[in-house]
């Protein structure tokens, strides 16, 4: 039965439960119980009279060190750029870019997918160390791509810390969903080879439309290191 | 001194954790120093040690004791190599435990027959990361003698490499989906919440899956942290 399901889940829409039930004849209950395995799953979600949405997922590497745009990897996925300004360095961003920096350069961006926003983010750069980065109009670029070929800066190694976050106002209105609409945020820090700090961002990613994985081969080995 | 003593005495403290995963050595003037002897001498002994995947020459930036991928933090951090929790035993509570039958959705996983049965493992953890409701599904065939009691005790990962085949890969996705009235009622939240949900898939050489597992946690009050090299 759930393999019936899953055959019809790679439309867009899930017909209703009883156009279900009709098109595979079976009962009615045992659509439910499909359909509760699914949403467990995060397969699927279903609302009451709005009916039966399926979450199309876009699969990210957990341990990449990719940029969104890369991990992306779709054609059809979109950059918006929306600003870049100055701003003064807090203290949480003093911490990672050190004492000597004094201004910031921030650049919002969303990816979209067929003009649906996917992500927002937020990055922030040492001002003084990539002046240039502020004349830069980031539409369907790449940021680490531009980094690379203008600076020779790549991100080495870094940190994400993963949590969950209900849209706010400004947030939904940004990712174009409904507010208290769960969110991934994601903060990352990125450094270069030689321990400089590269960058930092502030990722919101729609929560249904993503799902992070990773494969560890030999298991064990890495217990015995 | 020979090069031989000088890559059997970094070999012995990198073993021992004098230099530690993922940390630096000192550069090769430095070594020379500590040692006194020659460059060739160290770069010998440190040539080795890259062969051998203990050392990692990085360009421009040195030597490093060859991180234990960070990999491992992640698998430590979801519980699956050591789970906090398994300190202290009387964490672990256990909800349900039956046997059934498969059914074809598992049975596609696990590549067995839809009539096979089927070892179902409910229990809720809490651990300093917070509380957490865990399933656990392990064919009989490949536990025949599995006994739920030693969860409290033995590492998930210990518990399913003691079945029939050997354990080799981990497959492990991340999610956030809404809480069903199963897990919404363990982990005392409101139907259609967020959570955090892991799954496990553990697998053979071979990619036979042997066992599956999932994690569910409260999202708004869970944060994870991955380090990446």
């Amino acid at each position: 039965m759930q393999h019936l399901v899953s055959s019809i889940d790679k439309q867009e829409d899930l017909p209703s439960q009883r156009e279900i039930a009709d098109k595979l004849g079976i009962s009615r209950s045992a659509v439910q119980h499909a359909l509760r395995h699914l949403q467990d799953e995060g397969v699927v979600s279903v609302k009451q009279r709005s009916g039966i949405e399926v979450n199309k997922k876009i699969d990210i590497n957990m341990l990449g060190m990719q940029s969104m745009t890369a991990e992306l990897g779709n054609q059809n996925v979109k950059i918006k750029h929306l600003s870049t300004s100055s701003v003064q360095v807090t203290k949480q961003l003093q911490n990672f870019f050190g004492s000597k920096t004094s201004q910031l350069l921030k650049i919002e961006r969303i990816h979209c997918n067929r003009d649906k926003p996917l992500s927002y983010e937020i990055t922030y750069f040492n001002k003084a160390e990539f002046p240039a980065l502020e004349k830069v109009d980031f539409t369907n670029l790449s940021l680490y791509q531009i980094l690379c070929d203008e600076y020779n800066a790549v991100p080495t190694y870094g940190k994400e810390d993963i949590t969950c976050i209900l849209a706010d106002d400004r947030l939904a209105k940004a990712l174009q969903v409904k507010d208290g609409e769960p969110l991934y945020q994601i903060e990352s820090f990125n450094y270069q080879a030689d321990d400089r700090p590269l960058e930092c961002t502030r990722q919101y990613l729609i929560g249904k439309q993503f799902k992070y994985y990773f494969t560890a081969n030999n298991i064990f080995d890495y217990q015995e290191d | 001194m020979l090069f031989k003593n000088v890559y059997f005495d970094l070999n012995h403290k990198i073993a021992n954790g004098f230099y530690s995963p993922g940390n630096s050595l000192p550069n090769e003037n430095e070594l020379q120093q500590i040692y006194g002897v020659s460059r060739t001498t160290i770069r010998k002994a440190i040539d080795q040690l890259v062969s051998e995947q203990k050392v990692v020459r990085k360009k421009g930036s040195g030597l490093f004791v060859r991180p234990t991928i960070s990999k491992q933090n992640i698998l430590n951090m979801t519980g699956i190599i050591r789970p906090t929790y398994l300190e202290s035993s009387d964490k672990v509570k256990f909800k349900d435990t039956y046997l059934r039958l498969v059914g074809p959705y598992y049975a596609d996983i696990l590549g067995i027959s839809a009539n096979e049965l089927l070892y179902y493992v409910s229990f809720k953890t809490l651990s300093s990361h917070g509380k957490s409701f865990e399933k656990l599904l392990l064919p009989l065939d490949n536990f025949p003698g599995f006994d739920p009691a030693c969860l409290k005790v033995t590492p998930i990962i210990e518990v399913v490499n003691s079945g029939k085949f050997n354990l080799e890969n981990v497959y492990q996705d991340f999610q956030l989906v809404e809480a069903s009235a199963e897990s919404s009622k363990q982990l005392n939240l409101k139907i259609g919440s967020p959570i955090f949900k892991i799954t496990n898939l553990f697998s053979t050489a071979d990619k036979k899956n042997v066992a599956i597992e999932y994690r569910m946690q409260d999202a708004l009050n869970t944060e994870y942290s991955i380090d990446f090299n």
